[in-house]
């Protein structure tokens, strides 16, 4: 008996068919039922814990003790204690990028390189299949496979291919070891890359009938550049719940005052829609609250309704640069430190030091263009750039976090930009967490006054298809 | 017929029972001779079979009405039976080196004579993942370096796993025809 006996014989196999046992039906019947009700669990779970997750960074930030506190002594409220303040770190994503056109050349040479050493081989073994380089040829080698007539219709070419093969095959082989010899080369990694991704094509591709079968190599190949480029439809549009904390930042160094001008904390959370354009690039928008603010120790104010004294803004001057109202609460006047107080009409003995805190809450429209730089498996790595348009929708000035009133130099609209990088990590089948490092630059929020304008921000969500 | 088995999906994609029922009644038959092939014993073969038929209702809304319901249906049993056979690699022993053909015996054999079901058998004997790539070979005709991708192995692997399994084959329809004309 010989090997060959081995494929007439299995062959009535091909259509094997056999009925099931009954109780099977019903086993399946159970599962379906079972699974109905489990399935929502996973989805539903994945949002209570991205919200517990939420609120608990929320609440232990809120009630992180202030290190910029102003202690105020019960009877006078002078004695300021100015600890030293904590810095918040940007988050940084480092990430190995690859070109694409290594990539795609990679994956050429790679593809051409086995199709070739599996030509050689097949040849020498089954005389049927020729090459993988010519579709006409792979469609005859196929037939010829499934009828068990050789060599007969082959071309000249297909001849020709045939011994160019077997004369470099072992040639292919020494090349394929010395690629098995370095696993840690880009090659290799680029190699394995290009095989999951095969692999993944091919199990969704995997041919239906004798007749869809013709070529599939070419077919894997094709499909496999066309989803470089594309996307499929179903998975272009994704909606992005988010939440996050962040931190208005001074750069460069500005004072208001007279008083440094220091971070403010605060919160941000909103929804995005993203449309993919393709497998790397992307555009979204939708609808963003966040906060921007700042603080300042050891504020000196004069309290008129407090004091009984009438005293006028014009008895003090700030800084030629700012000519604004903090406040727009006549009582309040603030005391630039930089001025020499026994030339004014004050007396030391009249005022009071405080910690100033100013947030201005905007509703923010940002517009963003997206570039995956790493899509592999489940995870996706984004860079995101844009900008936004905001309005205002809140604006407090607090002494000592009670209001005292708005900030009346804020301006109504403001425009920003955006710069920021999504780590995504798909949980079921188009559900997505995702957690969001970036950075926000606000142009002129307030007129006349110096105030942060950059805001470090650090969100985290959800992230559904559809 | 084609409307008919539309008609049926749509009922399953509402998640109709009598829709679901109607399409395993159609295709269990084909989808258990699947499973048979693929699995080492009966046993095994129900619970990939309930498993994957129970995959293949929760995805049948991504099926797009375009080709063969029958080949789509297959291609989820196939990756389930991948799947399930890849999770239990430790039983089996892939070779590494190329497998050198074991010296035949030329003898004639009447191969026809054997039935279904002991050359069900004797695949059913193979280790898992001989019996896996001869089945993805032989019968759902992919080729080597499909398999090899398939399957996260070489294509030296994959043939060398085929000539094991073909040896293997070869011996047990010999000696099952030795006791036949015993």
């Amino acid at each position: 008996m010989r090997k060959d006996d081995i494929d007439k014989l299995f062959s009535s196999l091909e259509d094997f068919s056999k009925t099931p046992p009954d109780d099977l039906w019903q086993g399946i019947e159970e599962k379906l039922d079972n699974s109905e009700t489990k399935r929502r669990f996973p989805f539903w779970w994945s949002v209570a814990a991205t919200l517990v997750v939420g609120l608990g960074l929320l609440v232990i930030f809120n009630s992180h003790p202030d290190t910029n506190a102003v202690i105020l002594p019960a009877e006078s409220k002078k004695g300021v204690v100015n600890q030293s303040g904590t810095e918040d770190a940007a988050e940084k994503v480092s990430i190995e990028n690859k070109t694409e056109t290594e990539k795609h050349n990679l994956k050429k040479s790679f593809l051409k390189s086995n199709a070739t050493v599996a030509s050689g081989k097949q040849e020498q073994s089954t005389s049927t299949k020729a090459t993988f380089l010519n579709s006409d040829q792979l469609k005859n080698s196929n037939q010829n496979k499934k009828t068990a007539t050789v060599i007969t219709n082959k071309t000249t070419t297909a001849l020709a291919n045939k011994n160019e093969n077997l004369t470099s095959a072992q040639e292919i082989k020494s090349t394929q070891k010395i690629f098995r010899n370095q696993p840690n080369s880009i090659v290799e990694q680029n190699k394995i890359i290009v095989e999951k991704s095969v692999v993944e094509d091919k199990i969704k591709e995997m041919p239906n009938s004798i007749e869809e079968k013709e070529n599939p190599l070419a077919a894997i190949e094709k499909e496999l550049q066309k989803k470089e480029k594309t996307v499929s439809e179903k998975d272009r549009w994704s909606l992005q719940l988010f939440a996050g904390i962040n931190n208005s930042q001074n750069i460069n160094n500005q004072k208001s005052l007279g008083n440094t001008i220091e971070s403010q904390k605060g919160y941000n959370y909103g929804v995005k829609t993203n449309y993919k354009l393709n497998r790397r690039w992307a555009v979204s928008t939708g609808l963003k609250i966040s906060e921007l603010g700042q603080k300042m120790v050891n504020v000196s104010y004069v309290n008129s309704a407090k004091s009984l004294i009438n005293v006028s803004k014009s008895s003090f001057s700030a800084s030629p640069k700012e000519k604004g109202s903090i406040t727009n609460n006549a009582n309040y006047l603030f005391i630039p430190k930089n001025q020499n107080y026994s030339q004014n009409a004050v007396s030391n003995s009249f005022y009071e030091t405080a910690d100033l805190s100013q947030k201005v809450q905007y509703a923010e429209m940002p517009m963003e263009v997206s570039y995956a730089v790493l899509n592999k498996g489940k995870a996706r790595v984004n860079l995101n750039t844009g900008g936004f348009v905001g309005k205002v929708i809140s604006n407090k000035v607090l002494l000592n976090n009670s209001k005292i009133g708005e900030n009346s130099d804020v301006n109504d609209m403001v425009f920003g930009t955006v710069l920021s990088s999504t780590l995504q990590y798909e949980l079921y089948k188009k559900t997505s967490i995702f957690v969001e490092p970036g950075m926000n630059y606000y142009s002129q929020p307030v007129q006349n006054q110096n105030f942060n304008q950059f805001q470090v921000v650090f969100n985290f969500g959800l992230n559904v298809s559809f | 017929m084609k409307e008919s088995i539309d008609y049926y999906i749509r009922k399953c994609i509402e998640n109709d029972r009598g829709g679901q029922q109607r399409i395993y009644q159609l295709f269990a038959p084909v989808l258990y001779g699947l499973c048979l092939k693929y699995m080492k014993n009966e046993e095994d073969a129900k619970d990939v079979f309930q498993e994957a038929f129970v995959i293949a209702f929760q995805k049948m809304n991504q099926y797009r009405f375009e080709g063969s319901f029958e080949g789509w249906l297959k291609r989820i049993f196939i990756n389930k039976l991948i799947e399930t056979l890849n999770k239990r690699k430790r039983d089996v022993l892939f070779a590494e080196e190329i497998y050198q053909d074991d010296i035949l015996d030329e003898e004639e054999i009447d191969t026809f004579s054997i039935p279904q079901e002991k050359l069900l058998e004797c695949i059913q004997q193979l280790p898992d993942q001989y019996r896996l790539v001869f089945n993805l070979y032989y019968f759902e005709k992919m080729k080597h370096k499909e398999i090899a991708l398939a399957l996260n192995i070489s294509e030296g692997t994959s043939k060398s796993n085929l000539n094991r399994a073909k040896s293997n084959l070869q011996k047990k329809i010999v000696a099952l025809m030795a006791l036949k004309n015993e």
